[in-house]
């Protein structure tokens, strides 16, 4: 489903690397025609269910049950693309997770990081679905962190914001100040694919 | 512990408090992962707080006022566990949370939970005066505001009792 011999791992290596606040690429295209509209047809099929946190609201499913939603996720933590991710990260990666998530109008992803203390996750990422112009925000902005001498963030700003366009695959750093968020969908309904290479 | 107390701040009152804070002016903070919210630059309205004091001590017991807060939120406003863990006292204490809104939104609750479980909310409700008994391990967040609220204001003050 996913075949990275295509991608341009020189390129993608250096926007990788130049990237601010911190490392992130997208990979658009990621998947033929064909199998978007499959992919979209399995994520249709699985439960969602709400989800409402401190951080976050949103529908979210368990671990895909479909068969496409599964072989994407296969797909991406398949060999040749985790062979292609080290190229660019520099990242060895032994395996990928992912739910997938619908934003409706109202739903959110507040500020965090996605670094979890004894919890290996290397590269987050988000591949989206939803046709163009099915929803309006759900931008991913990405945050510039200052700390002071003890680590602590200390002042915030929004130093990049990534659109979330079909068939993308957006990846990014995780560490203790790779603070991201999903701004608020105010219309439409934004589906995607989530989780992280560990 | 939580004791609500429903209608104790008219709404005329309520105005009046707003008015004044409007005129001592407010503060923007702005911490990605810790808040989004502003606070008023206005001081301690002695009148007030003395009602609310004896309020709080006929809920409870005898305390004495530690510090106060006066808080707005609009859309796109939150307030985190993080800020909520470096701000607090460590030690135990109460916590009253008076509601100065013009309007209920339906949203915008305080959530308190030990890290994991959600304990209990104060729900936004205007006139109303929560009394809160804080362990040190009971945490806070304040909900995010998303576009339900549309252009409503949450207005409240915070007292820290001990």
């Amino acid at each position: 489903m996913i075949d990275p011999s295509g991608w341009d791992l020189p390129s993608l290596t250096d926007r990788w690397r130049s990237a601010t606040p911190f490392g992130h690429v997208a990979i658009d295209d990621l998947v033929a025609r064909a199998a978007l509209d499959e992919l979209r047809q399995g994520v249709s099929k699985e439960p969602h269910w709400p989800n409402r946190g401190e951080i976050f609201e949103m529908m979210a499913s368990g671990p895909p049950q479909q068969p496409t939603p599964r072989a994407f996720l296969e797909a991406l933590g398949g060999p040749a693309v985790r062979d292609a991710l080290a190229a660019i990260t520099g990242y060895r990666l032994q395996r990928v997770d992912g739910n997938s998530y619908v934003y409706l109008a109202g739903s959110y992803l507040l500020p965090h990081t996605d670094h979890r203390p004894g919890v290996d996750r290397r590269i987050a990422y988000v591949y989206y679905l939803s046709p163009e112009g099915a929803f309006t925000g759900g931008e991913l902005d990405l945050y510039r962190c200052t700390t002071d001498g003890s680590g602590d963030i200390v002042a915030t700003e929004i130093a990049a914001t990534l659109a979330p366009r079909p068939n993308r695959l957006l990846l990014f750093d995780v560490g203790l100040t790779t603070l991201h968020q999903v701004r608020e969908v105010t219309g439409g309904a934004r589906i995607s694919l989530a989780g992280w290479f560990y | 512990m939580l004791a609500l107390h429903r209608d104790v701040l008219s709404t005329d009152e309520r105005a009046q408090l707003r008015a004044t804070l409007d005129a001592a002016g407010w503060s923007a903070h702005d911490l990605a992962d810790r808040l989004h919210l502003a606070t008023a630059n206005a001081g301690a309205d002695d009148a007030l707080f003395a009602r609310l004091l004896d309020l709080a001590n006929r809920t409870t017991r005898p305390l004495r006022l530690r510090a106060f807060q006066w808080l707005r939120l609009r859309r796109g406003d939150y307030q985190l566990l993080k800020h909520d863990a470096r701000e607090r006292p460590p030690a135990a204490h109460v916590e009253l949370i008076v509601d100065l809104s013009a309007a209920a939104t339906g949203e915008a609750e305080l959530v308190y939970t030990d890290g994991g479980a959600t304990l209990f909310y104060v729900p936004q409700l205007p006139g109303s005066v929560a009394v809160i008994e804080r362990p040190p391990a009971l945490l806070r967040y304040q909900r995010y505001l998303c576009l339900r609220v549309a252009d409503a204001e949450v207005h409240r003050l915070r007292l820290t009792l001990a």
